[in-house]
């Protein structure tokens, strides 16, 4: 499983790299918001696009975040560790990581479906919020997968020895 | 057990399974999750899971934090942080230690167009440490002022903790930025006096550079026009209200951007590097602004900050105690936390009790960045030395940490005159445009 790796990073990365252009956008549609104020005019709806690029951002970067390692954690302890301890405590917290992105993707799932039957939509611009969940459903579940592939690849070199 | 007790025992397990290596996110979404099912039943805990992480992101006002991201990495790929070090250079570095006194102001002005203390520090660590070994600068000096300097990129605005302090406890972001300005110069002297202290005992550490003619300096100042004009409109927008935070930091990622587009030397590859370290960063802070998200919920139902407002009111200490508590707590934990975690981690609880004391929230922000700033260069677990050890290989951690000394010094110097002087920080928010 842990040949996986390579093949999720493209996947990660397309995933961040769309996130990073939604967040683009948002600017984009700020800054069109503040010239079109100099004229009095301004965008309909700016905050809900704002909002939406945002969600985009922050939930399609997770799983490259996951991949790259780029959570915090503090290795005060297991840096004092002989290696395989050390690693298989951070296989441990990468287990932990899984669960807990399983957890938003199960409940998350369950509230954007409420969210549907409701017909919530945004308030300015009349988005429906299912949109909005997209990206978090979309972004958590890979993270799953990207945060499993990363811990079993530490439990792994924990049991076999890291690769030279 | 009493809630409060259980909120207190959330809190200790969080640490653990943070010292455990479990990711600071993690640990606390968990916490959160487990401590509120365990006050308010299973299903209590499917409700926070189903809102919190949705929550934790949507907020309008959280747009700053990943175009103020956006805008720091593309500034930094942009090649200004090459154009600030030259300038200052050109003017001290001919200066015993003037070297690093260079890599001190260049720090203090790359963080006025990036929020990331991490960000500063790696940048100009590429750009200055070799600067000063070839100039034969003692390696303990010149890490030291790095590390020291990267700290700058935290206080002074903007600055990523303080939009996260302000969206955590309702302060005005703007009036947090503009109260950071005169603690990020007092910083920024006292970072510079620390090593001119340091060159007058040790000469040998910090040799004179060569003398720049005035058209050089003038012509190395120029070149930095693109850093004047992004902290003018950033900052400049902000304190005479043309701008909310949001719409500063779109301005100031899309001034960025384009410097980086139009600066020598960025190409293609390089721009789509800048676009993942904006998404890797943008992703770390969210996740754990979702864990926060969750452990909140728990800390809040627990009655934790509740029964700490209690006990401070009976014990009848002096504010001012109450608060040289708070900032010792604050100076301990950071010597095993990273800045960000900290902040989110605590605040849900200390805030209240900052509150109920009548203690200006934008002072006490200021306060607690700078006490944060401190563990970021405080070993075991300063960030910033990890950093430059990271940009530099070879380079032990010794090293770094027997040069930090003075700039610890000079950091609980800055601290005191914070503390005993509140103006330093409420002068200028309080001369803000409405």
């Amino acid at each position: 499983m842990t040949r996986l790796l390579p093949l999720a990073r493209p996947l990660a990365r397309a995933l961040a790299l769309a996130g990073v252009v939604a967040l683009g956008l948002a600017a984009g549609v700020t800054l069109l918001d503040i010239g079109l104020s100099l004229v009095g005019g301004g965008i309909a709806g700016e905050v809900d696009l704002v909002q939406l690029g945002v969600m985009a951002a922050a939930w399609l970067a997770m799983p490259l975040a996951f991949l790259d390692e780029a959570h915090v954690s503090v290795d005060l302890l297991s840096a004092r560790l002989p290696q395989r301890l050390g690693l298989f405590l951070k296989g441990l917290g990468g287990l932990l990581a899984v669960a807990l992105m399983a957890l938003v993707l199960r409940y998350g799932w369950d509230a954007a479906a409420q969210q549907l039957r409701f017909g919530d939509v945004s308030q300015e611009l009349g988005i429906p919020i299912v949109w909005y969940w997209a990206p978090l459903l979309a972004g958590a579940a890979l993270s799953v997968l990207a945060a499993l592939l990363v811990a079993l690849a530490d439990l792994t070199a924990a049991v076999r020895g890291p690769a030279r | 057990m009493t809630p409060p007790l259980i909120g207190l025992a959330g809190f200790g397990l969080t640490l653990v399974l943070i010292l455990l290596r479990v990711p600071v996110a993690v640990a606390m979404g968990l916490t959160g999750v487990a401590g509120f099912a365990l006050l308010n039943g299973w299903f209590g805990a499917e409700f926070i899971l189903g809102s919190a992480p949705f929550e934790s992101v949507f907020p309008y006002g959280l747009s700053v934090l990943p175009l103020f991201i956006a805008m720091g990495v593309f500034a930094a790929r942009a090649g200004l942080s090459q154009a600030l070090y030259g300038a200052v250079n050109a003017c001290v570095g001919h200066w015993r230690g003037g070297l690093a006194m260079a890599t001190v102001g260049a720090c203090a002005l790359f963080g006025a167009i990036c929020g990331s203390s991490l960000a500063t520090a790696a940048t100009m660590g590429q750009v200055a440490l070799p600067e000063m070994r070839r100039h034969g600068y003692d390696d303990r000096l010149a890490s030291a002022a790095i590390a020291a300097g990267g700290t700058l990129g935290v206080l002074i605005p903007p600055s990523i903790l303080l939009v996260l302090y302000g969206l955590l406890t309702e302060t005005s972001i703007g009036a947090l930025f503009i109260g950071a300005l005169i603690p990020g110069l007092v910083s920024t002297l006292l970072y510079m006096a620390a090593v001119l202290v340091q060159v007058r005992r040790h000469p040998e550490l910090g040799p004179a550079g060569p003398r720049f003619t005035w058209p050089q300096r003038g012509r190395a100042l120029l070149r930095v026009w693109q850093v004047g004009l992004l902290f003018a409109l950033v900052i400049g927008g902000i304190y005479f209200g043309l701008f909310s935070p949001t719409e500063a930091a779109a301005v100031g990622a899309a001034g960025a951007f384009l410097f980086a587009l139009l600066g020598r030397g960025s190409g293609g590859r390089e721009l789509l590097e800048a676009a993942f370290e904006t998404a890797r960063t943008t992703g770390m802070i969210f996740l754990i602004l979702v864990g926060a998200g969750l452990f909140n919920y728990f800390i809040e139902t627990s009655n934790l900050p509740q029964l700490l407002v209690g006990w401070t009111e009976s014990a009848g200490l002096p504010v001012f105690a109450v608060l040289l508590l708070v900032l010792l707590f604050y100076l301990v934990l950071g010597c095993f936390m990273d800045a960000l975690s900290m902040i989110l981690l605590t605040i849900p609880f200390v805030f209240p009790l900052v509150q109920s004391l009548g203690i200006d929230p934008v002072w006490f922000g200021i306060l607690v960045v700078t006490v944060a700033e401190i563990g970021l260069i405080t070993p075991p677990v300063g960030m910033n030395l990890f950093v430059i050890q990271g940009v530099v290989p070879g380079l032990r951690q010794e090293t770094i940490v027997r040069g930090i000394l003075p700039f610890l010094l000079a950091d609980l110097v800055r601290l005191s005159l914070l503390l005993l002087i509140p103006g330093l920080v409420l002068f200028l928010p309080g001369q803000m445009a409405p």
